[in-house]
């Protein structure tokens, strides 16, 4: 079995649920991102539009975190997401080098509420115990949900249906059929990262 | 697209690491007279050492962990420099020992070169650390080059400089000293220059390096390039004048990791060769007209 997502761009629509749900089923801290959106106007006027893309992490199957990780923090789950332990991370941030999709970001310290006069809610304070300080981290195709078969966060939410998840080694998943057929393909391909994250354009 | 960030314990230690390891090469080569006792100088040059590694360490999020950094020499390039500089310190400091600890001077040479051996192949591994493909501007094997160019240069300048502590009059540069060390200095001002010109490249990461580079960060370029221009003619004046050339050559060094790290644009996902996967609107060429009809 090998969990894989196709983001079809052309039905995206930017809304951003992808990235709220997955701040609020990881309790990610203000200003931190594990699924962020990039807008881009396209065309010109009369005719522009606006065109997004949610990016996050990839996935790899050939990742360069991995690769480069002093400490083995870094791992593949033999389902295919690419975790990190956060016990072993000591926080050296090589792996926000080598990812070429920007998929990581770093933990730097204690939890700032998102008023200052109100201090952390109880929920905030429970997920702040997920994160380590220090460490880096990023999406994990919200593996406790994968335990308990649901999907990704992301994925359950989106309206607009953009985002597919499945197993990319049941031919007779969407995500399988998609990957096959060409119309999905991985970001930045020629970097030999082999991502199991596709995209349709 | 972002630019890097200071990063300043990273600057420091790929400034000083490859200064100790020059510095205690060029020591090697230009002493005078083999001490028996323990060797300060050497010890002048473990302080270096010993504070590139501090500076290393203070960059860790989870300091003390970095035990754990040596678990993945099969496939990082970062534990392995760990260990090779963690080994090279590890000598400096038995070399520093007095010569009847070792069993005689000759042994102790022989930590020497067995020293400067593992320093070399540390600062390989430095640069590999850094040769990504996600940060185009890096990974090219000027990244590598100017870790040597900086042990070749500003080290052996400190090197030799260190060998003179405590002497009366400093005398004439050795020549060696003076021809490596100096077209060490002549290349890295080259080096350097070279980042000036706009890149032919059509990769968009290289390109918005170049231009962080020329444009904000164009003062450290200059610096950069008067420092080494300094140690250089230092170096080269009669005299005992080259005894501070190390200096603007530390200086050089410090000014040129604070440019690549800040002038580092990394990969663009949204595409190759500076071609996005849409067409993006063009800008204006007039300002539109404001609400106000002013």
């Amino acid at each position: 079995m090998r969990y894989a997502m196709v983001i079809d761009l052309r039905k995206c629509v930017g809304c951003n649920a992808c990235s709220v749900a997955c701040k609020q089923e990881n309790a990610i801290a203000p200003g931190a991102f594990w699924c962020r959106m990039r807008h881009y106007e396209v065309g010109s006027y009369p005719h522009g539009r606006l065109r997004f893309l949610p990016l996050g992490c990839m996935h790899c199957q050939e990742a360069p975190c991995l690769e480069s990780c002093p400490t083995g923090a870094t791992y593949q789950h033999q389902d295919g997401p690419v975790l990190v332990d956060a016990e072993k991370c000591m926080g050296c941030r090589y792996c926000i080098m080598a990812c070429p999709y920007g998929a990581r970001i770093y933990n730097d310290g204690p939890r700032h509420p998102y008023f200052a006069d109100q201090g952390l809610t109880p929920a905030e304070e429970a997920g702040a115990v997920q994160h380590a300080e220090g460490a880096v981290e990023k999406c994990t195709f919200c593996a406790h949900r994968l335990a308990e078969g649901k999907e990704p966060a992301c994925a359950a939410t989106c309206p607009a249906g953009a985002r597919i998840f499945g197993d990319l080694d049941d031919p007779n998943s969407e995500v399988s059929k998609l990957v096959t057929a060409g119309l999905a393909k991985p970001r930045l391909e020629e970097l030999g990262t082999s991502p199991l994250v596709f995209v349709i354009e | 697209m972002e630019k890097g960030e200071g990063n300043w314990p990273l600057v420091w230690f790929t400034a000083l690491s490859p200064i100790a390891i020059g510095g205690f090469a060029g020591l090697l080569i230009v002493q005078r007279t083999p001490t028996l006792g323990l060797d300060w100088r050497a010890s002048v040059l473990l302080v270096f050492a010993l504070l590139a590694l501090l500076a290393s360490w203070l960059h860790l999020g989870r300091p003390f962990r970095a035990y754990r950094a040596i678990a993945r020499l099969s496939t990082s390039w970062l534990s392995r420099e760990v260990v090779l500089f963690g080994t090279f310190v590890l000598l400096l400091a038995v070399y520093a020992l007095p010569a009847y600890t070792l069993g005689g001077v000759q042994r102790r040479t022989l930590v020497g070169a067995v020293a400067v051996s593992v320093g070399a192949l540390s600062l390989w591994a430095t640069g590999k650390v850094y040769r990504l493909p996600s940060r185009p501007a890096w990974d090219h094997g000027r990244t590598i080059a100017s870790l040597f160019l900086g042990a070749l240069g500003a080290g052996l300048l400190v090197g030799a400089v260190v060998d003179r502590l405590g002497v009366a009059s400093a005398g004439a540069v050795p020549t060696g000293i003076r021809v490596v060390a100096g077209t060490a200095l002549l290349a890295s001002m080259v080096a350097t220059g070279l980042r000036g010109r706009r890149p032919d490249s059509r990769r968009a990461e290289e390109f918005a390096a170049w231009e962080a580079a020329v444009g904000q960060c164009r003062w450290i370029l200059r610096l950069r390039i008067l420092a080494a221009l300094s140690a250089l003619a230092l170096l080269l004046a009669p005299g005992w004048l080259w005894v501070v050339a190390w200096m603007p050559a530390v200086i050089g060094e410090i000014a040129d990791r604070t440019l690549f790290f800040r002038a580092v644009v990394p990969v663009s996902i949204e595409g190759r060769a500076g071609v996005l996967p849409f067409e993006p609107v063009k800008a204006a060429a007039t300002p539109s007209p404001r609400l106000s009809g002013k």
